[in-house]
């Protein structure tokens, strides 16, 4: 973080490698292109293609592994006049925050911005991706200089709300700038649409493919002379694949056979695999080929880490010697502390690996895990701890990680972590998991996995502390309270075990306290509600557990407005809102609450825009309001319901309350909640309605919303919510009617109007 | 529907064009295909009706059919007169590339 | 075909209330219809557009307007149940699924 002292430029930065806390690492060589080695080939031709359609609002570089895609984009971001902002994309982008941040921190290594603009929960199950496409391109558009957002192995996004937004932001990329991406596919853009438009450039496997002048200049730079004759031979075998090239250059170095004529292993892996082990790999000292086989677990390798690995002493000497005697280790640090194998010879290396010691694999990933989780790295520990094996190592890694990584908006990393232990079949023998990953889902609005989970993890009794130092006992109350399966008394018993039981500076002791106070608001004791409320503030605060914090001011809201005292009230909701905003939380759940609130009181006071303004932006949130946390969920719905009251807007009431109903009739033990729904309804009875506005979304229309303002069809839109076209096609319809629109289009501009999209 | 102007009559007494008309709006009121509508308005084109007058048919028979039959026949209608409705309200316009962002 | 034909077409695909209003030349839902209750005339009307077997918008729209004056889901399915000797099974039938759609969107039991 730093204090940019220029004109112009915010007064505080924020830098996107804190978004998600100290323990996470982001890293640093993702943001540059490979650096060029000496002796690779100047692609001059291609560039000249790049070069003569600078304005191409999407370049796309497609091509099997060892095409050279990276290098040529390397070489063109050193050439171009635009600014480049890289990422080189990998598994842990396939969570959208994760995605962001890294995005966010190329485009600010460009030109200084506002990161903070770029962040974005993306809480499951509401699509981000129109948002965020929306944001990266209006940064772009904001910058001095031409930029180019340049995605490399795109091929490695599956997850769809990253390639939505990829999708999204190719469709609309600003005049002025570029998106350019490399990948080994088909790239996740609509490339019929983009074409028809001619707003793209593609550059594909024929096109990177090398010719003879290129070949000898790749032959020559490894130490290679050959005939014209041996040098189209092996141009043709190869079929100009750039990698082939050079691996067969390397064995041919180190006195290898030429591949026999007839001999095509052009992109056959198995084929060109089986030429090197006989033809160069064979021929490399077998301690130099051990380390090599056993480093290749690893995505990153430094000398400790791979001491580590292989039990050995001079790592760090022997991955310098390598470095210098071939292109296939690449750095990744100016400091040469770390590296990487060039991602097509790390296959093979792993292939080699599992023909040889496929009985060491494991131990090897264990061995990794314990050296990241030794030196204070426990999330990168954790995929070596899964191939590891060893199953309790993962649990209390996760259950170490987890919470942390929630908090900085990291979901479907967090999501990820606990849908191991479910493929895994695991959740039975990790109650920790199990209780943990309830909650969490809980609290992400996933109430059938809520309750599955929740199942597995009351069932399980182990002894021990729970890496907050509390029992599994206080934590499984926990969960109980937050399910609240079995009304308010219980919900207020299970609370005060797990206040008792909870180690001191717990996450869940501000939210066992909310629990309880609310237990009491419920029960028509809002005095003795209030003071413990007031405790559950004090203590969120203090551990940092924001969320709970801010969910308890807005209970004391509600009680505030229960005594008429509304002043007091809307300071509540307001330090409420501090918190959320301050702790970048806007997104989650008791968001909700406190701009319901917030509604209240600015209707109190007579400024409906502005209580317009909060109920719309509750409405956004409301998809995260499942019978999974249902006192919560229909405590806020109600206040919702008044809110849409004091704006006269029976019908919005009304659609809130038909959602509260729907949680009672699973939940009816919620103290007062019951009697208030109908009251309310009956209030609402005598009320006229005007009009069916887009106060009247419900829920689920309000989850189409955020896909809709995408291109994606009906069909994928379908595809997205697990329903058919026709109900997509239908709710569409409503949506529309409901905007008092007829066409998609202006649906979308609508949205955006009233601020029903972040 | 404005004072006839056009050319032959049928033998029932309505010329072609009225005759068109008719047709289409008891299409309207009977739940019909969108392959009957296109049959029916490229007859009535043909015998000299506008498309205004098409739509002015549909507005006329309105109160008499009732508007859930209109809200039906819309669409079919539309695509007989080459308007894809479907596609109206599925597609999302592309950004025009005066519009900074296109957004 | 010019943009208000467009316009005009599109609009009655989706059941806008404001064109259609305009065709009729009269309210559509208004303030107290006959002497029904609000919540009694949008069931009524939603029976008449299953009687003619409507669109799914129109049906979406009725069911819409129904609960916003106040119906219960239980209310707005009694409406099939109540036509079916009168309109026919088949048409009834027809109707379902849509009223079940309209009803069902409203009532998120979404699980991510």
């Amino acid at each position: 973080m730093g204090v940019v002292e220029s004109p112009g430029a915010p007064a505080v930065q924020s830098d996107a490698a804190s978004w998600f806390g100290p323990s996470y690492l982001l890293e640093e060589s993702k943001l540059r292109p490979p650096t060029s080695r000496p002796g690779s080939v100047r692609r001059t031709g291609l560039l000249d293609r790049l070069h003569a359609s600078p304005d191409a609002p999407v370049v796309s570089v497609v091509g099997p592994p060892g095409y050279g895609k990276s290098a040529l984009l390397s070489q063109w971001a050193e050439d171009t006049s635009r600014r480049v902002a890289w990422v080189s994309i990998e598994d842990e982008d396939n969570d959208p925050a994760v995605l962001l941040a890294y995005i966010a921190a190329a485009l600010d290594r460009v030109q200084p911005i506002d990161v903070d603009v770029l962040r974005t929960r993306a809480p499951p199950g509401t699509s981000v991706a129109a948002t965020v496409a929306r944001r990266i391109a209006t940064t772009i558009a904001g910058m001095v200089d031409p930029v180019a957002l340049v995605l490399d192995h795109t091929e490695l996004l599956h997850n769809h709300q990253c390639r939505d937004a990829v999708a999204e932001l190719a469709v609309h990329v600003p005049p002025g700038g570029q998106l350019v991406l490399a990948s080994r596919g088909p790239p996740p853009v609509p490339l019929a649409r983009l074409r028809a438009r001619g707003s793209v450039v593609e550059i594909g496997p024929d096109d990177l493919a090398m010719d003879e002048p290129e070949a000898r200049i790749l032959i020559e730079g490894a130490g290679v002379e050959l005939a014209d004759s041996e040098l189209a031979d092996l141009v043709l075998h190869t079929e100009g694949w750039p990698v082939g090239l050079y691996l067969a250059a390397l064995a041919l170095r180190s006195g290898g056979r030429h591949p026999a004529a007839g001999f095509a292993f052009s992109g056959d892996d198995r084929l060109m695999a089986d030429y090197l082990r006989t033809e160069l790999l064979s021929r490399v000292p077998r301690g130099r080929m051990s380390f090599m086989t056993r480093t290749s677990v690893l995505e990153r390798m430094c000398g400790p880490l791979c001491d580590a690995v292989v039990d050995g002493t001079r790592s760090g000497r022997l991955l310098e010697a390598l470095e210098g005697s071939n292109l296939l280790l690449v750095p990744l640090d100016r400091r040469r502390e770390w590296y990487r194998y060039h991602k097509l010879f790390q296959q093979l290396l792993r292939a080699e690996l599992n023909q040889r010691e496929a009985d060491v694999v494991a131990q090897l990933h264990a061995r990794a895990a314990a050296w990241y989780e030794a030196n204070g790295l426990p999330e990168m520990a954790i995929t070596h701890a899964q191939a590891g094996g060893d199953a309790d190592q993962v649990a209390r890694l996760v259950t170490a990680c987890a919470l942390a990584a929630y908090a900085g908006g990291r979901l479907e990393t967090v999501d990820r972590w606990f849908r191991w232990f479910d493929d895994q079949g695991l959740i039975e023998r990790h109650p920790s998991v199990a209780v943990l990953g309830a909650v969490l889902r809980a609290v992400m609005g996933q109430p059938a996995a809520a309750e599955r989970w929740a199942a597995v993890g009351e069932r399980a009794s182990v002894a021990g502390m729970l890496p907050d130092g509390s029992p599994l006992e206080a934590w499984q109350a926990q969960l109980r309270a937050f399910l609240c399966r079995h009304g308010v008394r219980q919900m207020r018993r299970d609370a005060e075990m797990a206040r008792d039981g909870l180690a001191p500076g717990s996450q869940w002791l501000a939210s066992a306290l909310a629990l309880e106070g609310v237990s009491w608001l419920l029960d028509g004791e809002p005095e003795r509600a209030d003071p413990i409320l007031a405790r559950s503030v004090e203590v969120g605060l203090d551990v940092g557990a924001l969320p709970a914090a801010a969910a308890a001011l807005a209970e004391r809201g509600i009680v505030a407005i229960g005594r008429g005292d509304w002043a007091d009230a809307e300071a509540l909701a307001e330090q409420g809102l501090a918190i959320l905003r301050d702790g970048h939380l806007d997104d989650y759940g008791p968001g909700t609450t406190v701009h319901a609130l917030m509604a209240r009181t600015a209707a109190h006071r007579g400024d409906l825009p502005r209580a317009r303004e909060h109920l719309r932006h509750a409405a956004r949130l409301r998809p995260q309001l499942t019978y999974a946390m249902p006192s919560f969920a229909v405590q806020t719905l109600l206040e919702l319901a008044r809110g849409y009251l004091a704006l006269a807007d029976a019908a919005g009431a009304r659609v809130v309350l038909r959602e509260a109903g729907a949680i009672l009739r699973l939940r009816p033990d919620l103290g007062s909640l019951p009697r208030e729904a109908a009251a309310l309804r009956s209030t609402l009875d005598s009320l006229h309605v005007d009009s069916v506005g887009a106060s009247s979304l419900t829920t689920a229309e309000l989850r189409l919303v955020p896909l809709l303002s995408t291109h994606l069809s009906f069909r994928e839109i379908g595809d997205r919510l697990h329903v058919s076209r026709h109900t997509v096609k239908t709710q569409a319809i409503s949506v529309y009617r409901k905007l008092g629109v007829s066409s998609r289009s202006e649906a979308i501009e609508r949205v955006r109007e009233i601020g029903l999209l972040a | 529907m404005g004072h006839d102007t056009t050319g032959s009559i049928d033998p029932q007494g309505l010329n072609e064009r009225t005759a068109a008309l008719a047709r289409i709006a008891a299409l309207v009121a009977m739940h019909a295909g969108p392959s009957s509508y296109q049959r029916c308005v490229d007859r009535a084109l043909a015998a000299g009706a506008t498309v205004d007058d098409v739509i002015d048919t549909l507005k006329v028979v309105a109160p008499t059919v009732g508007l859930a039959r209109l809200v039906t026949a819309a669409p079919g209608l539309a695509l007989a007169l080459g308007y894809d409705i479907d596609a109206a309200l599925e597609a999302v316009d592309l950004p025009r590339p005066d519009r900074p962002g296109g957004f | 075909m010019n943009r208000d034909h467009e316009d005009l077409l599109r609009r009655l695909t989706v059941n806008d209330e404001g064109v259609l209003e305009g065709l009729l030349g009269t309210e559509l839902i208004d303030g107290e219809p006959a002497g029904l209750d609000a919540k009694t005339a949008a069931l009524v009307r939603l029976a008449g557009l299953v009687a003619v077997e409507s669109a799914p918008a129109s049906y979406q729209w009725a069911v819409t307007s129904a609960l916003a004056a106040g119906a219960s889901d239980a209310e707005v399915v009694a409406v099939l149940a109540t036509l079916a000797p009168i309109v026919g099974s088949a048409r009834v039938n027809s109707a379902a699924p849509e009223v079940a759609l309209a009803i069902g969107c409203d009532l998120d039991l979404y699980d991510g």
